[in-house]
């Protein structure tokens, strides 16, 4: 008994541990079971809630504001249109194509939400002429369009560093019937059913397989294709497929069927092009098709549920048959599944792919622009919000005016130095906008950004504000008023002495400042700049909008201080728009994806100068164009088109310079090496040849120079700077702010003035 | 520097010589008038007369500005100022030098208490102004107001002057 006793406890300890011992591990593999569970439902909910996919922000070009009277050619709508990625169409019927017959064009537009307003999608006839736009109107009803904007040019993506994943998010019901019907149909026919694994439906794929011996049908259901495509790990392992089923039942418990499906349609991959990933049915219709989801006829909607089983295997524009003959196979199942009719599918296997040649892809790269666009919203933007909240971003880039800049450079820079840069910046006077940025001598590359970055010195495109700082003291300068031409010597303490001279080397005696602008003389303008006072001069160019960071020089009046392109333009900007200062803008406003405003970057503006003295530099810059250092622009543009330049060369040609306006459009063009090396260029050889042959295609309005209240016509002796009148020797006539002009008179000028009854000045004269 | 012109003009007024020509100057009597039939309520955004009146010899707005210009209008009564502002920037990308339009656009800013950008935006449809001085006149009103408002009345009372005298009344 004892014995018994002492052997039955013994079993049952032993039975009690091993029992201990097995609930104790059934326990604990429950619990990590459990642990395991809770910590991939916090994963899945983090991928599902909030943030589901990080969607590059869209950089869109200005949209195209058509109207009667818009300056405008046919190679320049074209060059939008194309920009555009619209398709020719013999029709113009569907958005986004066009039709041209000679100066007539018909274009069927696409629909763009603007968070101003929504332009619908409409058939539109555009008739040139005259390098003008003569009437727009609605193609169907004949009815006259006050104006029409187009939908904007996309020019790029935001894209983080790694994956380069694009997506256009859509809502279920988005989607037509058919397409999602078709998906199930080919993809998980017990959707509806099952709790995220499906069992019945692994066996009928595997069936189905056999019955054709191919892969016709995966294993999986959408539930567990969209946790796996969740996490990039490619393993193959049992852990792996455990974790995906665990994910997918917990998926199934926490969302409904239509969160799921909608996720998984934005998800799926579906295209590689190039450098990006597309994902989702609603990039990958825009980029297969050009159209939104929404209007795919159901051998379109079929060619994308075909492409899920294998985006590379069944790319319809590297392997169309392939292509094809998957997409025919859907077709049938869909009429199997009764999705659509037996007749249809058939009509519909008949159709082509129906693939456009181009994706939706820029048609070009803009680095120089995109790197402007960067830097402006650096300001406001975190990197990571840019590269996945999926803005839109709206900017100022003109295609057709970057096209011109592109164009001109090419032409007119030659291949003779290979080692020669280039940067140019064209924007619009009146807004202060971007229109177009080139950064490097090849325009595609995406490199160092002159336009930007360089900071060359600018030679005598300095000089404007050397003048200007002067004629702000109208008691002491105006532009008839004599500079000495004659040499000069500064001796400075711990410096050797500094004698500028003029480019040609030589020296005129007295002449006038106009002249002195005009002909570019450095003498003279060192002279002018002394007399005002470096800090005057400094403090002008600081009003004009540009940096001052080096301590004054003397010779920093004839352009040793170094400016980058940007603020070059920047500086002409203030001069063109008279005196009113207003910050180049590269973008206009930022939304949400769906279109909700964020910031927004409105045209501001800032009195820097009377509008006086800024209209005498103008004039003088008008005359440098017509007989100065500008004047060879007239191989390119019409004597009879007024514009204001200016031209800068550097020490040993380093620099090539040029910056000029009209009315509405302003140029500046840089060209030199990036080692400082000694290129030979001047402004007017090199740096105006771009800009001019930019303007000839662009035609700039041409300068109004209206003189401000205040300014009046005088005549002036070029010889002596004294009053004189019209009909006498040397008289020019010249701007002067009003009372300003000199007080002395040439005989002939008091002649001839007392002879035509010059009552008025002498009436001033007594008064004053 | 700013005040060369108008202290030469007071001071050649003083001196009683009227037939002194300066672009400070009143302007012709027929202008006068039309300035003064407007000059009431001379802020108000909504406004139209310049562009309908007859007497004034202000160039036709295009179509496509005046379509712009008229569903800013729109915004601005339904109180949706970005709105208004973003439209009067594209009439303005149309034409440019219309200082009407960026009277407007002043407005516009002056309606969001943007004061500092209303002036700017009214000096710079001035210097677009010099043949329509009842437009100059209101410009010169409101610019007197935004002063007001950001506590420059020596500069308020500078503009109200040379609203005087385009409006003289």
């Amino acid at each position: 008994m004892a014995k018994r006793r002492k052997t039955r406890p013994r079993r049952r300890r032993l039975v009690r541990i091993t029992l201990v011992a097995a609930i104790g591990t059934v326990l604990l593999a429950t619990a990590a079971l459990a642990a395991w569970s809770v910590s991939l439902d916090r994963a899945v909910r983090a991928q599902f809630e909030g943030k589901r996919w990080a969607v590059p922000a869209t950089v869109y070009a200005r949209p195209l504001e058509l109207y009667a009277g818009l300056s405008l050619d046919a190679g320049q709508l074209r060059e939008e249109l194309a920009a555009l990625n619209y398709r020719q169409r013999a029709d113009a019927r569907g958005s986004g194509t066009w039709h041209a017959r000679d100066d007539e064009f018909v274009l069927g537009t696409r629909a763009f939400n603007f968070w101003d307003g929504a332009e619908p999608a409409r058939r539109v006839r555009v008739r040139l002429g005259d390098e003008r736009v003569l009437a727009v109107t609605d193609a169907d009803s004949g009815e006259a369009l006050p104006l029409v904007r187009l939908d904007p040019a996309r020019i790029g993506n935001i894209f983080p560093a790694q994956h380069r994943e694009d997506r256009l998010l859509v809502r279920l019901d988005e989607v037509p019937d058919t397409l999602v019907a078709a998906l199930l149909a080919v993809e998980d026919a017990d959707f509806h059913d099952h709790f995220g694994l499906s069992p019945s439906g692994i066996a009928r794929a595997a069936a189905a397989n056999l019955r054709a011996r191919r892969v016709v049908q995966g294993g999986s259901t959408i539930t567990q294709q969209l946790v796996k495509n969740f996490y990039l790990s490619s393993d193959r392992t049992m852990a792996r497929k455990l974790r995906e089923a665990i994910m997918a039942v917990l998926l199934e418990r926490r969302y409904d069927k239509d969160d799921i499906l909608e996720t998984y349609l934005n998800e799926v991959f579906l295209v590689q092009d190039h450098e990006r990933a597309i994902h989702g049915m609603g990039l990958a219709s825009r980029h297969l098709f050009g159209e939104p989801l929404a209007q795919l006829p159901i051998e379109q909607q079929a060619l994308l549920v075909a492409m899920i089983n294998g985006p590379s295997y069944y790319h319809p524009r590297r392997h169309p048959e392939r292509a094809l003959a998957r997409r025919n196979l859907v077709l049938d199942t869909m009429a199997h599944h009764g999705i659509v009719s037996a007749d249809d599918a058939e009509r519909a296997s008949a159709r082509p792919l129906g693939v456009a040649e181009t994706g939706d892809a820029p048609r070009l790269s803009h680095p120089a622009f995109m790197g402007v666009v960067q830097r402006h919203l650096r300001r406001d933007y975190r990197a990571e919000d840019l590269q996945s909240e999926g803005l839109q971003i709206f900017t100022t880039l003109a295609p057709s005016v970057q096209a011109a800049a592109e164009s001109a450079l090419v032409r007119q820079l030659g291949t003779d130095d290979p080692h020669l840069q280039a940067a140019v910046v064209i924007t619009d006077v009146g807004s202060g906008e971007v229109l177009a940025l080139i950064g490097d001598r090849n325009p595609r590359f995406a490199g160092f950004n002159r336009a930007l970055d360089a900071r060359r010195p600018v030679g005598s495109l300095i000089k404007p504000a050397v003048f200007l700082a002067a004629l702000q003291e109208p008691s002491r300068f105006g532009l008839g008023s004599l500079l000495d031409d004659a040499p000069l010597a500064l001796e400075q303490p711990r410096q050797p002495t500094w004698a500028p001279r003029n480019y040609d080397r030589e020296f005129r005696g007295p002449v006038m400042m106009v002249d002195a602008l005009a002909q570019s003389l450095n003498v003279p303008t060192v002279r002018a700049g002394l007399e005002v006072g470096l800090p005057a001069v400094q403090a002008t160019v600081e009003r004009l909008g540009a940096p001052v960071t080096q301590t004054a020089h003397p010779s920093y009046l004839i352009g040793t201080g170094e400016f980058t392109p940007l603020e070059v333009a920047q500086m002409y900007q203030t001069l063109a728009s008279g005196g009113f200062r207003t910050p180049l803008r590269a973008v206009r406003a930022v939304t949400t994806q769906d279109g909700r405003p964020l910031n927004r970057y409105p045209l501001s503006t800032a009195q820097a100068f009377e509008p006086g003295p800024v209209h005498l530099v103008n004039s003088a810059l008008v005359a440098a164009m017509r007989d100065g250092t500008g004047r060879t622009a007239r191989r390119w543009l019409s004597e009879d088109l007024q514009l204001a330049g200016k031209t800068g060369t550097t020490d040993q040609g380093r620099d090539s310079w040029f910056a000029g306006f009209g009315d509405d459009l302003l140029g500046v063009v840089w060209l030199g090496r990036d080692d400082f090396s000694p290129a030979g260029l001047t402004g007017a050889r090199n740096a105006l040849p771009v800009w001019a042959d930019t303007m000839r295609q662009l035609r700039p309005a041409p300068l109004a120079l209206a003189p401000p209240d205040g300014v009046e016509t005088v005549w002036i002796d070029s010889l002596t700077g004294l009053r004189s009148a019209q009909g006498c020797d040397h008289a020019r006539a010249l701007p002067y702010l009003g009372g300003h002009a000199p007080e002395a008179w040439t005989d002939c000028g008091e002649r001839r003035e007392r002879g035509r009854g010059g009552l008025v000045d002498r009436l001033r004269r007594i008064f004053q | 520097m700013k005040a060369y012109a108008p202290v030469l003009c007071l001071a050649l007024l003083a001196a009683g010589c009227a037939a002194v020509p300066s672009q400070q100057q009143a302007p012709a009597p027929t202008e006068r008038e039309s300035a003064d039939s407007a000059g009431r309520d001379s802020t108000d955004p909504t406004r139209r007369d310049a562009q309908t009146d007859p007497a004034t010899a202000v160039p036709a707005m295009s179509s496509a500005a005046a379509a712009l210009q008229e569903e800013a209008a729109v915004a601005t009564r339904n109180g949706d100022h970005a709105r208004a502002a973003a439209l009067l920037e594209r009439a303005l990308r149309v034409e440019p030098r219309n200082p009407r339009l960026w009277y407007e656009l002043a407005m516009v800013h002056y309606a969001q208490d943007d004061y500092a950008q209303a002036e700017q935006l009214a000096l710079r449809a001035n210097g677009f102004a010099s043949n329509q001085p009842e437009l100059q006149q209101r410009s010169w009103t409101l610019i007197a107001r935004c002063r007001e408002r950001s506590g420059d009345g020596a500069g308020a009372s500078e503009a109200r002057q040379r609203a005087a005298a385009l409006g003289g009344r």
